[in-house]
């Protein structure tokens, strides 16, 4: 019996799920030793699922065991979580992930809440909890909460926690050579890259909202410089590697310094919006038209099938964009709704 | 066998009439049929025309012999084929796992056909590197910033820039967005992923000049509300017409709106997601989408069939939800919450879509959570445990759902 699933069986399951086959049966079969996972729309109701099951634990145990509940909770869901992976073969699911991690966070909650510690040491407790999570379920978001726990844990001045997350990041995308054998190291370290820059923007943006470039000091520049250079390494990185998680870590790094330096062109928040999604839509247009025909095998065009969740999101983003209508208060009950007009997103009333 | 040539096939059960003339031309040479696929690659690129040779990359891209094209640097005479050539210098997998041992060994056993385990490998050593879904994310955060701004433009400077002035320059600035769509159609060519973006664009900007002019010269007077019937039509119309399916959704919102169908959660804490007074809403206009479904199954070869399916589902179900969050009507709502859930779990083993599925166990779930929430205290031990009960048979049956949907019985 196994913890988890070794390497080569973790690669024949990725590969059953980009190839859409499920791991049980033939040819994937013999090779994942019964280990079963679920697909993303599965695994994220799983997840919900597994979280409202902790949460009812919880309170069925602050009936019966008051004054120990979380604890008990807390064993319970462990105890749940890992006999649907050793029992169940459970791995990726959703439901064991989130037993798993609510079972650990409420032990941790009650360590921290028996030694009356400290905001970091709250923190540290936490990170320990995803950590061990993240770890035991080969599972990237936990990680990665675990490692923004650790930096909060650090109680270091907001630039200070900002250069910690560059510094992670950049570790993570460096690391990134490595060949791991598990395809989920991988995804550990593109989670990190892409999580801990706009971590470390947004705390050291958070005391510089209004900051006027123009009359501030060499300091200041740093909040959106450091996204800027790192923006820059992860471009270079990625298009060296051909990995998508610098890529959209460098489109992130952007966003967050364009941001930042919002004000340095004194223009007006409409105009702005404008013409920098003008400048993004003319930049895509270029890129996607140059590399139609494919350079150096780097192609704007798709290589496969288009996900079904892809597909969804598209159909729910434009969705959203609509300009929508609200009922007027006035308004028959079966009759055509409209109302307030916002218009392009915007919302609000003419 | 790590290098072997990997033969292109002819598709299977695919006449020419069904191909383009690049496709079907290749499939009828010789290079294609005996000497080598690559030679015959090339040679179809060659003589095809630019429109047709950008058309075609994905194609081949997708099922040309690309491990073979990129293995062979001395048969290139090709700009494509010598920049793949140079592409395949790089040892681009070396910094990242690649299954590409996995795969061959499928392809071997014969579970992967040679065209896909090719794409597949290509992806792996990273030789063929798609910028396709960031250049999506990237068009969309730009159309996001566009119609935001758009909006924020016309509430604050209305005054000083004036109605006609403003209603002339965003029919101007949303006619200008479907010009690479027309284009793309009168060369007879599919829109690529740029055009279909700025379609959306167009789109969204047309309904909001139309929004727009309705505000303020009340052309439709009490009847306001149907300028998004209007909108519903012709966004509609040009998604038909240009085949986007972004644009049909936006028709699909336009349409929810005028049934006056609210976006935004209601009350969580007394357990009131939506607004009782919306389920009739929602359920009706469920019931025009798969009205509507039904006429493009018929007249357009469904080919927009999961995009309705995905709209009215979520409608059909936040009505249901709407429905068991009322006192009076909460029997009601229970039973079509099953109703649905039945029909939604049908057409998840019907479709092989697991995502349906999802809806039917998900959202019947949350509905009798609910319900039971209301009734009993949900921080009771009784309404707990049969939460917990109701949840984890969620759980057994979506299980169970999604071993049938990967697992199909023969």
């Amino acid at each position: 019996m196994t913890l988890r699933p070794t390497p080569p069986e973790e690669r024949w399951l990725v590969l059953a799920r980009r190839l859409r086959r499920s791991p049980t049966t033939a040819p994937f079969a013999e090779h994942t030793d019964r280990w079963r996972t679920a697909n993303q729309w599965s695994r994220c109701a799983f997840f919900v699922l597994g979280l409202v099951i902790a949460v009812m634990i919880s309170i069925i145990a602050s009936h019966l065991w008051p004054g120990t509940e979380i604890v008990i909770a807390g064993l319970v869901s462990l105890a749940a979580a890992e006999w649907l992976i050793l029992g169940r073969r459970h791995f990726w699911s959703g439901i064991e992930e989130a037993l798993e991690v609510a079972g650990l966070t409420m032990l941790a909650y009650e360590s921290w809440g028996h030694l009356h510690t400290s905001e970091s040491l709250r923190a540290f407790c936490l990170g320990v909890a995803l950590a061990i999570a993240g770890l035991r379920l080969l599972n990237p978001l936990f990680t990665t909460l675990a490692v923004v726990a650790f930096v909060v844990a650090l109680d270091a001045p907001p630039m200070g926690a900002a250069l910690v997350c560059y510094g992670v990041g950049l570790g993570a995308l460096l690391a990134g050579a490595y060949q791991f054998r598990r395809p989920s190291n991988d995804l550990m370290l593109d989670c990190l890259v892409v999580a801990m820059p706009v971590a470390g923007y947004l705390w050291s943006a958070a005391r510089n909202l209004t900051t006027d470039y123009l009359h501030a000091g060499p300091s200041a520049w740093l909040v959106p410089v450091c996204p800027l250079v790192f923006a820059a390494i992860a471009l270079i990185i990625g298009l060296g590697r051909r990995t998508h998680a610098p890529l959209v870590a460098f489109m992130l790094c952007v966003a967050c310094a364009a941001y930042d330096l919002r004000r340095l062109t004194g223009l007006s928040l409409e105009t702005r919006l404008i013409v920098w999604g003008c400048v993004l839509l003319l930049v895509s247009m270029t890129l996607e038209r140059f590399l139609r025909v494919p350079r150096q095998g780097i192609t704007s065009r798709p290589l496969g099938h288009e996900e079904d969740s892809v597909g969804v999101l598209g159909m729910v983003g434009s969705a959203v964009l609509t300009p929508h209508s609200s009922l007027p208060k006035a308004a028959q009950p079966l009759e055509g709704g409209g109302g307030h007009f916002g218009g392009g997103g915007a919302g609000g009333e003419y | 066998m790590p290098g072997a040539p990997l033969r292109n096939v002819y598709p299977k059960n695919t006449s020419d009439r069904q191909l383009s003339p690049v496709r079907s031309w290749f499939f009828r040479t010789e290079a294609a049929q005996r000497v080598s696929p690559t030679l015959g690659v090339i040679y179809a690129f060659q003589t095809c025309s630019c429109s047709q040779r950008s058309a075609e990359v994905t194609w081949l891209v997708s099922t040309s012999n690309l491990a073979e094209l990129i293995d062979r640097p001395r048969r290139r005479s090709h700009v494509w084929g010598k920049t793949m050539a140079s592409a395949s210098t790089a040892a681009y997998a070396s910094s990242m796992h690649s299954l590409e041992k996995e795969l061959r060994e499928l392809a071997a056993e014969g579970a992967l056909d040679s065209a896909a385990a090719a794409r597949a490998i290509a992806a792996e050593r990273r030789t063929v590197f798609s910028l396709f879904g960031e250049l999506r994310a990237a068009l969309y955060a730009a159309v996001a910033l566009v119609v935001t701004g758009v909006g924020i433009l016309v509430k604050e400077h209305l005054d000083r820039i004036g109605p006609l002035t403003l209603m002339f320059a965003l029919a101007l600035a949303g006619g200008a967005c479907y010009v690479p769509a027309i284009r793309a159609r009168l060369r007879g060519a599919a829109c690529s992923s740029v055009a279909d973006y700025l379609l959306l664009l167009g789109a969204l900007l047309v309904s909001a000049d139309l929004g727009y002019a309705e505000t303020q010269f009340h052309w439709l007077g009490a009847n306001w509300s149907r300028h998004l019937l209007i909108l519903t039509a012709f966004h509609a119309f040009t998604a038909y017409i240009f085949e986007s399916r972004r644009v049909l959704s936006v028709a699909l919102t336009s349409l929810a709106g005028w049934f006056g169908i609210e976006r935004g959660p209601g009350s969580i804490t007394s357990w009131q997601l939506v607004t009782p007074a919306l389920g009739l809403r929602a359920l009706l206009c469920a019931g025009v989408m798969f009205v509507w479904r039904a006429i493009d199954q018929h007249t357009n070869g469904a080919r927009f069939r999961e995009m309705f399916e995905h709209f009215a589902a979520n409608l059909a179900f936040w009505g249901a939800l709407s429905w068991c969050s009322d006192t009076h009507l909460r029997v009601v709502g229970v039973l079509a919450l099953l109703a649905l859930a039945w029909v939604a779990v049908r057409a998840a083993l019907r479709s092989a879509t697991e995502l349906f599925a999802v809806y039917g166990v998900g959202y019947t779930a949350l509905g009798l959570s609910i319900v039971v929430g209301q009734v009993i205290e949900l921080s009771s031990l009784s309404g707990a445990v049969v939460v917990l009960v109701i949840v984890l048979t969620a759980a057994a049956v979506l299980r169970y759902l999604h071993d049938r949907l990967k697992d199909p019985r023969p």
